[in-house]
């Protein structure tokens, strides 16, 4: 057994449902630490979060004290963090003022940027809609294709017309895979809205608008496009790439450890 | 490892941990009562004590501090914008020598001489007394107190109709201080209907370094909550929760 690694027991504020929950659970199942009341026989406990100490009155625990702090909501926070041990920090200008360690919680793997593309028209026999362009797109893991509600599900065409309006709002691009085309009319009305159209510029009116350019009927030169066109968000998404479940508890459980040694030579030094 | 496993695999299934939470009701801290703190102050103090007051009102009505210091050797200065309760402020304090009354309100920047005050009808407050201390700079302050207190009136009883406007000194913190040609004072009392915040740090901002501070916070924007606690946990105050008010000691370690 290593005595440098702390034994830590996890004292909740609250139970089941929300972020609390989840930042315990996570801390429990990655770094097999205890959930429950003042277990004095662990050398730290960690109130997740700070509030949990207010059920404590004159029985605060024997052992090192660790706290979860999110915000300043009343002076207790200040309070408590006085009498914590290791204060740990949601964010950093708390971190600042009380001397505390940022760790932000994790984030779902669920969450990855997608493309969110709005195909509008008819499929005709010939082809000349570019569908099997629309069939190539599934190996792009980061695009979701999606299709307005069809006019059959509306009471009326000017209801269908209000929700195409509010479908163009919930796309990051709408696309247009056609290889021969009068208009066609979806793309003057993504631009209408304000939404950016992703197609081939030489196919009908579309040189009239600002569109995104690829060339028609291009599978390679679409990817090439799309990819550019996601690129913001994978970088926006990378600021936050790090802050997994996993790189949470790690981050505590690497805390704790420095911390727990600092705080026994601490504890020695004044026995002394 | 076992139990890491049985732990993982019911979180899965669940989503929630194996312990539940220990079922207790939180501690209630000792209650402290601002007075007391007040009176300890004077009789510890060799000197006189020095008390602001903002938001004065007429020096009795929901005032923390009046049994404290109405017998006792302290400098009052007392700030309130109301003109309407000002004759009966100095009616309280008439039987001391160190009072200071000053019919202002405090302002953030030195931009304007008079302020607008908004304050509820002569005619709601006879029905209401309560309500004469909630005269502000802000409607909006009026609008809220009305709302939260609809259940009380009847169904005639309309806003509209029943707020007065009133043009008033205002002043900054600074000026205020130049004019009472204070540097400092023990203890700063702020009540002053939502403003508390701009005001107290106003305070904060021309140097004051009260001993004892008490705030109202209740009807402070959460951010501005916040920002309050920062700075007096900056300013190394130890701070105290009172429900609607916030206490701040100025700490000597």
């Amino acid at each position: 057994m290593d005595v440098s690694i702390p034994k830590v027991n996890i004292v909740p504020s609250e139970g089941r449902g929300w972020i609390i929950g989840r930042i315990i659970n996570e801390l429990s199942v990655h770094n097999g630490w205890t959930v429950g009341d003042i277990d004095n026989n662990a050398d730290i406990n960690y109130f997740i979060n700070y509030h949990a100490t207010n059920f404590l009155g004159n029985s605060w625990p024997k052992t090192f004290t660790a706290a979860w702090f999110t915000h300043p909501e009343t002076p207790e926070f200040f309070n408590v963090a006085r009498r914590i041990d290791i204060r740990v920090c949601h964010a950093l200008k708390y971190a600042q003022v009380i001397d505390g360690h940022v760790i932000p919680p994790g984030i779902d793997p669920v969450f990855v940027p997608h493309l969110r593309l709005g195909v509008v028209g008819r499929n005709y026999p010939s082809g000349r809609k570019g569908e099997f362009l629309l069939q190539k797109l599934k190996q792009l893991d980061f695009v979701d294709i999606v299709f307005p509600p069809p006019l059959q599900s509306k009471d009326s065409e000017v209801a269908w017309l209000e929700s195409l309006h509010i479908f163009y709002g919930t796309l990051d691009a709408l696309l247009v895979t056609s290889l021969l085309e009068g208009g066609p009319i979806p793309a003057a009305e993504a631009t209408a809205c304000g939404i950016p159209v992703i197609a081939p510029s030489t196919v009908g009116n579309l040189s009239s608008l600002d569109v995104v350019d690829y060339k028609v009927g291009n599978f390679e030169d679409l990817c090439r496009v799309l990819q550019k066109f996601v690129q913001p968000k994978f970088e926006r998404a990378s600021i936050v790439s790090e802050w997994t479940w996993e790189h949470f508890a790690i981050k505590n459980k690497k805390l704790f450890t420095e911390q727990y040694v600092k705080l026994v030579s601490k504890k020695a030094m004044i026995d002394v | 490892m076992f139990k890491i496993k049985i732990r993982d695999l019911l979180y899965r299934l669940t989503g929630f941990y194996i312990s539940r939470p220990p079922k207790k009701t939180p501690v209630k801290l000792k209650k402290i009562d601002f007075g007391d703190l007040v009176s300890t102050a004077i009789a510890v103090k060799n000197s006189s004590v020095n008390i602001l007051q903002i938001g004065a009102y007429d020096g009795v009505s929901f005032d923390p501090i009046f049994d404290a210091v109405s017998n006792s050797r302290v400098k009052l200065f007392l700030i309130e914008p109301n003109s309407d309760v000002i004759s009966r402020l100095q009616q309280t304090y008439s039987h001391k020598d160190d009072v200071s009354i000053i019919n202002a309100a405090i302002v953030e920047a030195d931009e304007t001489d008079l302020v607008e005050l908004y304050k509820f009808s002569e005619k709601l407050i006879g029905i209401y007394p309560d309500f004469g201390g909630t005269s502000s700079l802000s409607f909006k302050h009026l609008e809220n107190a009305f709302e939260r207190n609809r259940f009380r009136f009847s169904a005639e009883e309309k806003l509209d109709g029943n707020v007065v406007v009133d043009k008033i000194r205002a002043l900054t913190a600074k000026q205020l201080l130049k004019e009472l040609n204070i540097t400092d004072v023990d203890v700063l009392v702020i009540d002053t209907e939502g403003a508390d915040w701009i005001v107290l740090n106003g305070f904060l901002e021309a140097g004051l370094s009260p001993k004892l501070i008490l705030f109202e916070h209740r009807f402070l924007l959460p951010h501005d909550y916040e920002a309050a606690l920062m700075k007096l946990n900056s300013l190394n105050y130890l701070l105290r929760d009172l429900e609607s008010d916030t206490l701040a000691i100025q700490s000597v370690l």
